[in-house]
């Protein structure tokens, strides 16, 4: 019987095995007793042994502002002229508390350490918006404590408490979206450009600047709808593959790539070209260092770059590409000038 | 305030619950599914453990083992849950019903505490130190990791078969060498 206990308690018992043990058990108290000390000690011992992570305690502690201003509303609820008088007042503290944090979020203050900016979803606001200047990257909390990462230049406005059939945020730039599960109530990614991307619980990596001429997104996990307003067309992708959409000519192609690093890797600080075509990369060292990159020679243009870097400055990148004969350049102030190698 | 929150932010009472957080959630979540065999359900029920205990932080000795009062909270909530559920699948599904009385039984017994025993956590420890390296990888990314069968395999280059052998030599060592507290 002992057996057969065990394989019930791991869940590899057929049904009938799983019946005979439940019948077993409930035959007699001397049976149940070593039914139970069986399970308690199993539970014991397949106990985790692993640390909830900062971004979920973060969202818990946001939970527990959220909880405790509830309980206050619910103490302070006006019940007499003066009664509305503190609430007006109350309202007005609160607007001007939310002005200072949204300067705050805006002054770079509160860069920390590894220069990402980390925000969570403020309970007050009715809607909020969080944006990473060219040259920073940030962390948003949303109030399903879904996680986005911001690359440089990205845009997200949501509000306080997702309410009504989806959980509608907009979104422009670079972003890599960790989604809580929920099926029940999808969430809803509106682009600039009119489409809509639609998930329930999934991971992928979503480029929508504005000054691109093509969107991508990339599926790590679960699944994704994307949705264009213009043509009604919906596209649903694989994990692994990546839909890429032609701005100018709207033509949408699915790939499959081999190495998913080119398209993540930002989230972890590496810069990647490959295959990068010129406009592309200038482009992309704008938004990474935040600098104006200046082009001399309308030349170069045409060239491509496969690179990796990580944690190189911007005049080390260039210097790379200057020993292999792509460019020349110049660093000053905020601006690079760079030109043709051959036009010296 | 709560517009963007960093660390210096945080109050002193809050630094405690995100430690106690980050320590007991995963846990506790796993304790709570292992009797209501509902995972949905045990989220809610771990969350509001920690509401709780966070309402009556003004009363709540810090020093004292405060992980323990959060299980014991967890434990009375999951009860109650099985108490419902139990009259719900009545005439439904008796085999269900049967799987939850047993879960109940089992709650209901001291030990169900044992998961607090420092003796038996560290007996478990001394196992896993024992074990041959490649036996206790499989068996903490399954257990640590939640990783299924299949995963491990992949991540160990090994079949899947493989991983269900060692696992399951894991767990009769830990049986074993466990066997005083039956």
């Amino acid at each position: 019987m002992e057996k057969l206990i065990i394989k019930y308690l791991t869940g590899e018992a057929t049904t009938e095995e799983a019946k005979r043990v439940r019948e077993w058990a409930l035959e007699s108290d001397d049976n149940m007793e070593i039914f139970v000390k069986e399970k308690n000690l199993r539970v014991a011992t397949m106990m985790p042994d692993v640390e909830a992570s900062d971004s979920e305690a973060d969202a818990f502690i946001s939970l527990l502002r959220e909880h405790d201003k509830k309980l206050q509303s619910n103490i302070t609820k006006p019940n007499n002229l003066r009664g509305w008088f503190i609430a007006v007042a109350s309202v007005a503290a609160v607007a001007l508390i939310i002005l200072s944090v949204s300067l705050s979020v805006f002054s770079n203050k509160n860069k920390n350490l590894n220069n990402q900016l980390v925000f969570i979803a403020s309970q007050q606001l009715s809607y909020h918006e969080n944006s990473t200047p060219y040259g920073v990257k940030g962390k948003v909390i949303l109030p399903d404590s879904s996680v986005v990462y911001l690359n440089s230049g990205s845009s997200i406005y949501y509000p306080a408490k997702f309410l009504g059939e989806n959980r509608e945020v907009d979104f422009s730039g670079e972003g890599y979206f960790e989604v809580r599960e929920n099926s029940a109530f999808p969430m809803k990614i509106s682009l600039k450009n009119g489409m809509s991307v639609y998930v329930k619980g999934t991971t992928f990596n979503l480029s929508s600047y504005e000054n691109d001429k093509s969107l991508s997104l990339l599926l790590i996990s679960g699944s994704v709808s994307m949705l264009d307003s213009k043509s009604n067309e919906l596209v649903k992708l694989l994990p692994k593959q990546k839909l890429l959409l032609d701005k100018r000519t709207s033509k949408i192609s699915i790939i499959r790539p081999e190495d998913i690093q080119p398209t993540v890797g930002w989230k972890k600080g590496w810069l990647i070209f490959d295959e990068t075509s010129m406009p592309d990369i200038i482009k992309r060292l704008e938004r990474w260092y935040g600098v104006n990159v200046v082009v001399k020679d309308s030349s170069i243009m045409t060239k491509t770059l496969t690179a990796k870097f990580r944690e190189e400055s911007l005049s080390q990148v260039l210097e790379l590409m200057h020993r292999i004969s792509l460019i020349d350049y110049t660093i000053k102030d905020s601006t690079a000038t760079i030109s043709s190698f051959f036009s010296r | 305030m709560s517009g963007n929150i960093s660390r210096v932010d945080f109050t002193s009472d809050e630094l405690f619950f995100r430690g106690l957080y980050k320590e007991y959630y995963h846990k506790a979540v796993y304790y709570a599914n292992q009797y209501l065999n509902d995972y949905e359900a045990s989220k809610e029920i771990v969350q509001e453990a920690f509401l709780t205990l966070w309402e009556r932080r003004e009363v709540l000795d810090f020093n004292h083992n405060i992980g323990a009062y959060l299980i014991k909270t967890i434990k009375n909530k999951c009860l109650n849950e099985l108490r419902d559920s139990i009259k719900k699948f009545q005439n439904l599904d008796s085999q269900k019903q049967a799987d939850l009385i047993l879960n109940q039984r089992s709650l209901l017994d001291d030990s169900s505490s044992l998961i607090e025993n420092k003796e038996l956590s560290l007996q478990i420890k001394k196992t896993l130190e024992k074990m041959p390296e490649k036996m206790r990888d499989v068996f903490l990314m399954n257990r640590d990791m939640e990783l299924t069968y299949p995963q491990i395999a992949a991540n160990q280059g090994v079949s899947v078969k493989t991983v269900e052998y060692r696992i399951s030599k894991a767990l009769a060592m830990l049986r074993k060498n466990l066997a005083e507290w039956l």
